[in-house]
C-alpha cells in the first residue's frame, strides 16, 4: 500500500496513546516487579484528572512492595475461586465468560492479523490485553499502522462498551491500593480516547 | 477526515494527554526517557502523607 503509515511516522499524539495503552496492558497483565514499580514511582503529573491519577499511582509505587503489589493482585484478579473483579469484556456485557462478544473479537482478531502469544490461555477480551491491541494497532505491530477508522471500529466494538466501566469499578475496589489510581488513569484516558475518535476518523466500513 | 477535525481531535488529544508523556514511556520502555528523570530518592518510606493516602485510597 503506497500511502500505508510507517510506524515511526505517527503522529506525536498517537505515540503518547500508544505508551499510555502499553502502560495499562502492562501493570494489567501480571503484578508489576521491582524495575516497575521502580520506574512508576518517579512519575509525575499535572492538575488534570488524568494527571492527578499519575501523580497518585507515583506516589503508591513508592510505599509498595512487590509481594504487596502481587497480593493485591491476586485479591483482585485471580482470587480463591475468582478475585473481586472479572476484567472481560464477555463477562461484564453479558455476566458470563467466552459469550458472543469474545467471539466476535476473535473474528476482528483474524482480520486484523494479531494472533495471542503462546502459553497463554486466558480469553483474548481481557482488559491488559485489549489494551496491547490498541497499542499494537496504533504502533502498527500488527502489519501497517492500523488507520484511525480501523482503531476506532476496534476502540467501539470491544472496548467502549465496558473498559470505563471496569477502571470506575477497579478504582474503588475494595482490595485496590496500587490499582485505585490504575483505574482513576485508565478511565479518564478511555474518556479522552472517546472524545478524540467523536471528534474524527471514518469508520473502516 | 477534513483538516479542520483532524486539527481539534489532534488538539483534544494533546490537551488531555499532556499529563501522560514522560509517564507511559517511562514505565514501559524503561530506557530512554529514565536519564531525563531524577531519582525521587524516597524509596519504601512510609511518611505520614503515604500512610494517609493509603487510607484514603481504600474508598
Amino acid at each position: 500500500m503506497a500511502d500505508a503509515v510507517r510506524a515511526e511516522d505517527i503522529a506525536e499524539e498517537d505515540g503518547l496513546r500508544a505508551d499510555l495503552y502499553d502502560m495499562l496492558g502492562l501493570l494489567l497483565a501480571r503484578p508489576p516487579e521491582r524495575d516497575t514499580i521502580d520506574r512508576v514511582a518517579r512519575l509525575s503529573g499535572d492538575e488534570t484528572t488524568l494527571g492527578e491519577g499519575i501523580g497518585a499511582l507515583a506516589r503508591v509505587a513508592r510505599a509498595t512492595t512487590e509481594k504487596s503489589l502481587e497480593r493485591e493482585f491476586n485479591a483482585l484478579f485471580i482470587g480463591v475461586g475468582r478475585g473481586e473483579l472479572m476484567p472481560y469484556g464477555s463477562y461484564y456485557l453479558t455476566g458470563f465468560l467466552h459469550e458472543k462478544p469474545l467471539a466476535v473479537l476473535r473474528g476482528d482478531m483474524g482480520r486484523l492479523r494479531i494472533t495471542r502469544a503462546e502459553n497463554v490461555y486466558e480469553p483474548e477480551d481481557n482488559i491488559a490485553s485489549l489494551m496491547e491491541m490498541m497499542a499494537g494497532l496504533i504502533r502498527g505491530r500488527f502489519g501497517e499502522v492500523a488507520s484511525l477508522g480501523t482503531q476506532k471500529d476496534f476502540y467501539f466494538a470491544h472496548i467502549a462498551p465496558w473498559a470505563k466501566l471496569f477502571f470506575d469499578d477497579l478504582a474503588k475496589a475494595k482490595n485496590s491500593v496500587f490499582y485505585a489510581p490504575v483505574g482513576v488513569v485508565g478511565a479518564a484516558f478511555m474518556e479522552i480516547e472517546r472524545e478524540a475518535f467523536r471528534m474524527g476518523g471514518d469508520s473502516a466500513h | 477526515m477534513s483538516d479542520t477535525e483532524k486539527t481539534s481531535r489532534r488538539d483534544l488529544l494533546k490537551l488531555g494527554l499532556a499529563a501522560a508523556p514522560a509517564a507511559a514511556v517511562t514505565v514501559v520502555t524503561g530506557g530512554k526517557a529514565e536519564a531525563a528523570v531524577e531519582e525521587a530518592g524516597e524509596g519504601f518510606r512510609k511518611t505520614a502523607h503515604v500512610q494517609k493516602y493509603l487510607e484514603t485510597a481504600r474508598f
